[in-house]
Parts: structure tokens; sequence; C-alpha cells
């Protein structure tokens, strides 16, 4: 610098720095323990006085497109069952825009990827909101997804949220107790978990080792929960004799293979995903696994049906699905065009992701379109969340509906594989228990856990 | 109790003659031309999914399985050419920089190429199916383990044998040893060491790219492969002294069968346990097991 | 010389005038973006004075950024603490803990290897903050309560306290901050580490303990970058272990040297061009990482001095023609 600059000494820098840091602290210390309330701030912030008006105008149906953001995974080890959230959401969105959209205004999607993470995924909703003014969230594969993103919709970006395929029962119980904003068609997963356990006591009595790998995240640590409360209730007998925690997302499972073949178990049980799923039986299979362990695989057939071929899922195997909706319960000729159109687009059947959003933007129609014959003008955000809870109506995807506390009405499957050349993936379930899924969920207010513990 | 321990000791091996491989690679490149590469990562990731490509057009000719092992070696020289390019296109205008440089350099090439990867294959996990099962598996002493891992124990091995007899035991070994160790003065002598600059960066990318060709029909291919590796890999040349061959074959050993226990006793700190170990390494003696003294200022 | 001065203080005070303008007029989002560059900005120039000023590179400083806001979020949520300053004193103390320690194994080395110790560092402490899920909850993240400001309790809603009362705290402490980190440079201190930087050899035959005064610098880089850490825990609302990642410490790296290391302000300005490519390009494109890599390659191998670097160089050739 030039010399006319005067010299800054150490004492003085001392002196600023030590000044300000002295003056931070009393101050922020005078202000912690000072008047709690401080009235000029709040005078400033109250809101604007409420205007006394007498008939409010009837709000117009807008004109714009309803801009409606999906989130999935849309690449990396999981994309392959990410696709189905898409797949159901572009085909709902184009079949619904074909016939007129809704009153008049189409749907318009926009899409974002889960796999940067969820702290990415809650600064691409925010801008979505502020931004793009989406006026409705659906998709959300991954569980740690819902649970930063659903907070931020509750309590500060206020529009509707229908999360399809994340499936953690802590969502409702822990992180939102009373959700407004937030709904879920598809319910926790902990059903499955539970029937699951009954099939494996049921088919194999004797194989009481249990080994258990989860994916080291949230769905896999809670489902894990969820199944050692439950193994204690339903099945003593079973003990658990390793456990592995691969990262969501591990492709190489050498090590956790390694581990299981010598703990000699007699069941693998695990909720792995997708991608996962698929590399872990590959490699199981490989090191010949097979041949000595039952695969009891909770999300095997719900997130990778098309994936997993038949050399790598042996028979005997089990696994529960929600996949399997295009056979049970009801049989309808809508039903069958989605999964024809599904397999145009990608040459795949549909998995329960597929039906979730589909189902989405079905009810959401429905609510708009029921709030609409109620009240004469175009419903406000409260309007459309009053309609759709308790709301039942028929998608695609069959009879969907939401219940009060904002969880959906469902089925829950799980069966035994058995390799077949009805399908293209070369295998089916069979035995299939089907069970309404509130047999296996407790009633409404009743935390998981303490539903369990109290059997 | 044995058989536990065998198995996990095996997989352990499989994971070091991974690394090994992959630091072999890092340490040639560090050793000649004094670059430190983190584009590794990125590299191996290129490897795999090449294979995929070059094997997946074999199936289509119907050959039978044993011949499309032939495609690790048609990847193999793929990743030379690309090598090959790299070197003269973008890293040898940086040359006479500071490493510091060329780790900025190296680290933009890898983020880049790695987007590369994703928009030339796309971002659905790509496998390769029959050949990691077709191999069978070995069944002794209560274990059984793949016969696809021993291979690529084996590779591993013979590779890095093969590296260290050519460097130390051959005489265009010997030049090109002259050449790390004071290139000013090969130069002097007529060694074109530019040229074995390129010769030298584009073996360890083909190295880097078999490495990751023959993993890969274990797993899937996804964005982001092999990221970890290359990262762990870093740490074992750092641990194992930069430029020392002898140094990355112990200290891959070390990591790889610690990261078998690791995963086996101890999953919630197995990778925070690997990094541990660097750093103290790191922390008693700088330079690595058997790195050179460094100037301390 | 005077009309040097009277130009620097226009644009600085243009420039503090628009961003004490900016939550009137712009939205929730580019506040956002405004804010996260203000954050970066701090980091920026914390990482500077090791990079610019003292010649070394870290790969280290994600960790020291989570180190910061993950202290603050857990410490919150432990002790139940709401006061903002109270929460920073304690997340501070817990970083200089760290970064003494740190600082003094990786200290001993200098260029590649201190490189390396830095990453291993970094990775270490990823690793812990993505398995210690008792703790940290692991790849779920944490969501940020709102803490207390200056100990005004006020009744807003919380996207108002973001946009506006929490986005003036951190403008006025980017611009206390800034002030002190510009006379620590133009110290005493300041000029003993540009001497290290030219010539260490020199300065430790001339009495002054060298790493004494690395170590030091290296302590206040990453209470920067920690105070930007707990800056965004509060202004995200949200942290993960992502913050941690070697991918983030490359994009500290990536900022700096793209504003220009040899000039104070350069990361400053790097922040800035950052932050905005950065968040609005991953709503764009998938291939964000492709142009950071592109233009890091550019950077280094045409532009070494960063965008600060080449504005001086076109202000230099412009009066030069002006002459």
């Amino acid at each position: 610098m030039s010399s006319s600059e005067s010299k800054v000494s150490r004492r003085d820098v001392l002196k600023v720095i030590g000044g300000l840091i002295v003056g931070g602290v009393v101050g922020g210390l005078a202000g912690y323990f000072s008047a709690p309330v401080r009235e000029v701030v709040k005078e400033v912030v109250k809101e604007v006085p409420k205007e006394v008006m007498v008939t409010p105008p009837k709000r117009e149906v807008p004109k714009e497109p309803i801009k409606v953001g999906v989130t999935y995974w849309a690449s990396g080890p999981q994309a392959a069952a990410g696709w189905h959230l898409g797949i159901g959401a572009h085909i709902a969105a184009d079949w619904i825009n074909a016939e007129g959209g809704i009153l008049g205004r189409k749907i318009q999607l926009l899409v974002g990827d889960e796999t940067a993470g969820p702290a990415e995924i809650v600064k691409l909703v925010k801008k979505w909101v502020t931004e793009d003014k989406i006026e409705y969230l659906i998709g959300i594969n991954s569980s740690s997804t819902a649970i930063a993103v659903a907070p931020v919709i509750e309590e500060e970006l206020h529009i509707p949220m229908m999360i399809g395929a994340a499936t953690t029962w802590k969502l409702f119980e822990e992180i939102i107790p009373k959700p407004y904003y937030v709904f879920r068609v598809v319910r926790s997963n902990a059903a499955e978990t539970i029937l699951t356990i009954e099939v494996m006591k049921r088919h194999y009595p004797r194989a009481t080792k249990i080994a258990e790998i989860e994916p080291d995240y949230a769905y896999g640590r809670e489902s894990s929960q969820v199944f050692r409360a439950a193994l204690k209730k339903i099945w003593p007998e079973a003990e658990v004799v390793v456990e592995c925690w691969p990262p969501l997302g591990t492709t190489d499972f050498s090590a956790h293979i390694a581990a299981i073949s010598a703990a000699k178990p007699d069941i693998i049980y695990g909720s792995l995903i997708a991608g996962d799923c698929i590399n872990f039986l590959k490699q199981a299979v490989a090191a010949g696994l097979h041949k000595t362990c039952i695969f009891a695989l909770e999300d095997a057939v719900m997130s990778t049906m098309n994936e997993l071929s038949p050399e790598i899922l042996p028979e005997g195997s089990i696994s529960s699905t929600r996949s399997w909706w295009f056979e049970y319960p009801w049989n309808l000729s809508w039903r069958k065009k989605f999964v024809e159109e599904c397999y145009s687009r990608g040459r795949k059947y549909p998995q329960f992701e597929a039906a979730s959003t589909c189902a989405s933007l079905y009810l959401y129609k429905a609510a708009i379109e029921k709030a609409y014959a109620m009240k004469g003008e175009y419903p406000a955000i409260d309007d459309i969340i009053h309609a759709l809870e308790g709301l039942i109506t028929l998608t695609p995807a069959g009879y969907c509906g939401i219940r009060k506390d904002h969880e959906g009405y469902g089925i829950v499957t799980c069966g035994i594989v058995k390799h077949t050349t009805k399908y293209p993936f070369g295998y089916t379930l069979d035995p299939i228990y089907i069970r309404p899924i509130d047999e296996y969920l407790p009633p409404e207010g009743v935390k998981t856990l303490d539903w369990i513990a109290s059997w | 109790m044995l058989s536990t321990t065998l198995s996990i000791i095996l997989t352990g091996l499989f994971f070091s003659s991974m690394f090994l491989l992959i630091s072999n690679s890092l340490t040639l490149i560090v050793y000649v031309l004094k670059i430190l590469n983190l584009a590794q990562g990125a590299l191996f990731a290129l490897g795999a999914y090449i294979t995929i490509t070059v094997i997946g057009w074999m199936s289509t000719l119907n050959l039978p399985l044993e011949l499309w092992y032939l495609g690790f070696i048609i990847t193999a020289f793929i990743m030379m050419l690309i090598g090959i390019c790299l070197e003269k296109g973008l890293i040898s205008r940086a040359y006479g920089e500071t490493m510091e440089i060329f780790v900025l350099l190296t680290n933009g090439i890898g983020l880049a190429l790695y987007d590369a990867i994703k928009g030339i294959w796309g971002v659905f996990p790509l496998m390769i199916p029959y050949l990691y099962h077709s191999a069978g598996n070995l069944s002794f002493y209560e274990i059984s383990f793949p016969t696809y891992n021993l291979f690529v124990i084996i590779i591993g091995y013979v590779l890095s044998l093969a590296l260290w007899l050519w460097l130390f035991r051959t005489h265009s070994g010997r030049v090109i040893r002259a050449s790390a160790i004071d290139s000013e003065m090969s130069r002097a002598l007529g060694i074109n060491v530019r040229r074995i600059y390129t010769l030298i960066f584009a073996l360890a990318v083909a190295l880097c790219g078999l490495a990751g060709a023959i993993i890969i029909p274990i797993r899937s291919a996804v964005p982001g492969f092999g990221a970890e590796e290359a990262i762990i890999s870093l740490a074992i040349i750092a641990a194992g002294g930069l430029g020392s061959f002898k140094g990355a074959f112990i200290v891959s050993h070390v990591m790889g069968i610690s990261r078998a226990f690791g995963i086996s006793f101890y999953p919630e700190i197995e990778l925070a346990i690997i990094f541990l170990i660097v750093a103290i390494i790191l922390a008693i003696k700088p330079t690595g097991l058997f790195g050179k003294e460094e100037r301390r200022l | 010389m005077k009309k040097k001065s009277l130009l620097y203080i226009g644009i600085i005070g243009i420039m503090a005038l628009l961003a004490f303008l900016v939550p009137f007029f712009l939205s929730s989002f580019w506040i956002f973006i405004i804010g996260y560059a203000l954050i970066t900005s701090l980091i920026g120039i914390g990482f500077n004075l090791l990079l610019g000023y003292n010649g070394l590179l870290s790969l280290g400083h994600a960790a020291f950024f989570s180190i910061g806001a993950y202290s603050f979020t857990i410490l919150m949520k432990m002790l139940n603490i709401k006061s903002f300053e109270l929460l920073l004193l304690f997340a501070l103390a817990i970083t200089i803990l760290f970064a003494t320690l740190i600082g003094f194994i990786s200290l001993r080395h200098i260029k590649i290897y201190f490189v390396l110790i830095t990453l291993a560092f970094n990775q270490t402490i990823f690793a812990l903050i993505y398995k210690l899920y008792w703790l940290t909850r692991g790849s779920d993240g944490l969501t940020v309560p709102t803490p207390i400001i200056l100990g005004m309790h006020l009744e807003v809603p919380k996207t108002y306290f973001i946009n506006f009362c929490f986005y003036y705290y951190i403008l006025v402490l980017f611009i206390a901050l800034t002030v002190i980190m510009w006379f620590i440079v133009n110290s005493p201190f300041g000029r003993v580490l540009k001497a290290i930087k030219d010539n260490a050899v020199r300065v430790e035959f001339l009495g002054m303990p060298v790493w004494k005064y690395r170590l030091i610098a290296f302590i206040i880089s990453c209470i920067y970058a920690s105070i930007g850490g707990i800056l965004f825990a509060v202004f995200n609302g949200f942290i993960s272990p992502d913050y941690a990642s070697l991918l983030f410490s490359s994009e500290i790296v990536f900022l700096t040297i793209l504003g220009g290391t040899d000039i104070f302000w350069g990361p400053i300005i790097g922040a800035f061009i950052y932050s905005i490519i950065r968040i609005y390009l991953v709503t764009i494109t998938i291939y964000w990482q492709f142009i950071l890599g592109a233009v890091l390659v550019v950077l280094i191998l045409s532009f070494r001095r960063g965008v600060s670097g080449a504005l001086t160089e076109l202000l230099s050739k412009f009066r030069k023609e002006v002459k």
C-alpha cells in the first residue's frame, strides 16, 4: 500500500479486535438478560391493520398452468427405482391435460433430483415455491428428504405436499405430529416389516438365526427399530446373529457378505432398496449365500421389480411388495391402460411409486374440483387441504384415498418368490398374502413402537 | 473363528488389491512427473464405464464368456489413448509449476470428467450381466469365496509385480527412473524426458482404468463411482510416502485389511478408522513411512 | 492517490448500500443467494489468509465449516440455549480446540504434504459426522431451530426473521469481520506472513518462529470458516454432512482462486460469482460439476490471478492507454 497510509501497529489491531469482541459479548449478554420483549421492534413488525371488507370478490379460475414440483432419485444407484415416481407423474399430467386439465388449467411439472442430498432439495423446494410459484409438491423418494423438507413446508412454505414413496413411520410420529400441509399417499412401511416377520415364521419356522442388513440412513434405522421390536413379540425364538449397515448407495458388499457368511445365518433379512438390493443379491448369489440362506428382503419386489432377474432372486425368497397393485385387488380397465402406457414408455412394469404420483395428481384434481363445486370459486390452499382430508377417488392406479390424519388407505402384501414366465421380469409371488394395511399399523394417535410394545 | 478370520482376510486382500492398482498408478505419476493426480477417481470410473460399453458390444457378438475378459485389455488400450490426449492437451501446459497448481488442475479435470461420464452414459446404473457369477465360487474351510474376487486379487499382484520388475530390473525402467530422479541431467544425456512423461502418464491412466474395468462386473456403475476408492488411495500414498512403491504396497494392505475388519466388526466408524490411521502415520512421520525427508520450511 | 482512495470508498459505499437494500427489493430466493454469497465471502477471505498470504493450500476447510455448524446446532439442541451469541462463543471455543490440534500436526509439513494431511483430516471429520448418528443424525442432517439474536425476542414468522433480521445480522458481521481481516493483513503480523510466503528460511533465520505464525494464521482462517458454518446453519435452517465433503472443500478453493488470491477483495468477488452460479446453476442443469471443473481448469491454465487479476490488468491497460 502507499506510504501515506498510517502504520497499523500490533497494539492497534489487538485493540480493535478486543474492542469488537468485548462490545459484542457485552451487547449480546445485555440484550439477553434485559427486558425480554422490545416494544419498538414488536410495533414495527406487527401485521398490517385489518381492513373491513364487505363482500370479497370471487376468486377467478387462474389462467396460468398449475406448476407441480416432483422430486425423486433421478441419477445414481437408485435411479432405476426413482424413475417410476417420475413416470407416474408424467403419465398422470399428460392424461389430465389431455382431458382439459384441472378446471381448465394445465399441469406443468418441475423435476428435482434427490441424489444431490436433502440439503440441496430443501434449497430447490424453497426456490420452487418463492420463485417459480409451484402450488403442489409430490414425489419424495427418500425418507431423508421427507424428514428435511416436511418441516420447512409446514413452517415456512405453506403449500400442500403429497409424499409418494418415503415410508418412514417417524415422519408423522415425531417430526411433524400434527401435519397440516403435508400428506402421504402411502403408509409407513412398519406394516411390511411386521407382515414379513409373520411370513418368515410361517414358512421357515426352524430358521431362527437371522442376519440383518440395513441401509445406513433414516429409513433403514427406523425400519430396524420396528423389526427388532416386532421380532421379540411375534417370534421370540428367533435371534439376530449379525447386523450390517452399508451406507445408502454402497455398491460393494464384499465385506458385509463375508461378515454375514461367517455368522452362518438361516435367513438374511433387510430393507435394502433399489440399486443396493440388486448389487447385494448379485454379490451374495455369486458368493453362494443362496445355497445356505433364505433371502427375506423387504423392498426387493417393492422398488426393484423390473431389475431383479430370476438368477439373482432365488425361489423361496421372501419379499414384501406394494408393487403388485396391478394384480390385486381390483382389476380395472383403466389400470390396465396405465400399465400398458408405462410399459410403452420404458419397457418396465410400473412399480408402486408410479401409482403413488399418479394418485397424487388425481387426488389433487379431485380435491380442487370438489372444493370448487362447494364454494363456487377457485379454492384457496386451506380449502384444498380440507377437501383432501377424507377424499377417496378413482385413479388409473385404482381407488385411492387420504384419511383425516393425512395418511393414505392401502393394502400390505408379502409373498414367496416363484419363477415364472408370466411376466417379463421372470418371477411372481406365490403364495401371496394380502391384508388391509390398517391391520398392520397402529390406530390413529398411537405411536408404532408403543403399539408393538402393547401386544 | 478361524473361518471368520480367513474370510475377512480374503476380503481384505480383495480390497488391498484394488487399492494397490490405484495407488501404483498414483505413485507412478508422483514418482516420475512429480504431480499429485486428483482425477484418479474419475479415470477409475471412466475405465469401468468404457468396459461396460466394450463388453456390452462383445455380448451382442455372441462370443463365448471366456473371451469377454479380452474386453479388459481393450479398455486398457483405450484408456492409454485417453491418457496421452490428457497429458498432451492439458497437463503438459502447466509443467514447471508448483505441485499445488497440479492438484487444482487435476481436481478440475476430475470434476469435469465425472459429469462428462454422466452426460455420455446417462444417470441410470449400468451393469455387466453373467460374468461375475459365471465364474462360480470356491468353498473351503466352511467359507465360500467368489472365484472372480480371487481373480481380482491375482491380477493386482501380477500387475504390481510386473510394474516393479519393469521399473527396477530392466534397462528401459532404469531410463525412466533416471528421468524421475533428475530430469535435467537426463535431458542433458539425451533422454527424451517429455516423451517419457507422456508414456508414464498414459500407462498410469491405463492401469487405473484397468482397475475400474475388472471391478465393474461385481457392482453397478453409477455416477460418483470410485470417488471413495480414489480418496482412500490418495491417503494411502500419503501415508506410504509419496513416490514410494514399497510404501504404497504395504499401506494398501494395511488399509484393505483394516477396512474388511472395520466393516465386519465396527461398522459405525469404519470410514473414520482408515483416515485416522493415515492421519496418525502422517503425524508421527510427516513424509509417510518410506518418504524422503523434506525441507521443514 | 487521493482519487484512487475516493474511487475505492465510492465503490465500497455503493456495494454496501446495495447490500442493505437487498431484502426490500429481491425475492426470498435471491436474498438467500446474496446471504450465501456473504457467508462464503467470509470463508473465502479467511481461506485466502492461508492461500494468498501464506502459500498454504488447505483441503480441510469444509471440515471446519461443519464443525462450526454442527457444534452450534448440537449445543443448541442439547443445552436448550437459544442465545445466538452464547452459542457462537461455545462453538468457536470448540473450533479453536480442533484448529489448534489439527494445525499443530499439519503445519509441520509444507506444500504437498500439508495438502494431503488436511485432506485426511477433512475426510476423518466427514466420516465422523456421517457415522456418529446418535450425535449428528448422520446423513439425515439436522434441522436448525431459530435462535435468538442479540437477546431480542421477536415474535415474527420464520421467513421474515431469516430474510430481514438475520440477513442484516449476517451483513453487519460480514462487514465487521472483513474490517478485522483487513487490519490483520495490514498489521505487522500480516507483514511477517507475507515475508514467510516469499522466503520462509530467511524469516526463520531472522529469529521469528515461522510455524507459530502459520499456526495463528491457520486458527484465524478456521475461525472464519467456522463462523461461516454457524451463520449458514441458521440461515439455511438445515445442515447435512455434505458440507463436510471434499467437494465442498474444493468449492472453497475454487471460489478463492476464481476471485484472485493476490488482492484482499479477490475472494469476495469470487464468492459472489460462485454463489450465484452455483445456486442458480444447480436448478438449471445436472452438469454443473462439469462447468465447475472446466472453469477451474481454464482458470489454472490461463487466468491464474482470477477475476480480480484480470480486472486489474484491464484497468492498468486502460490507464496506460489514457496516458
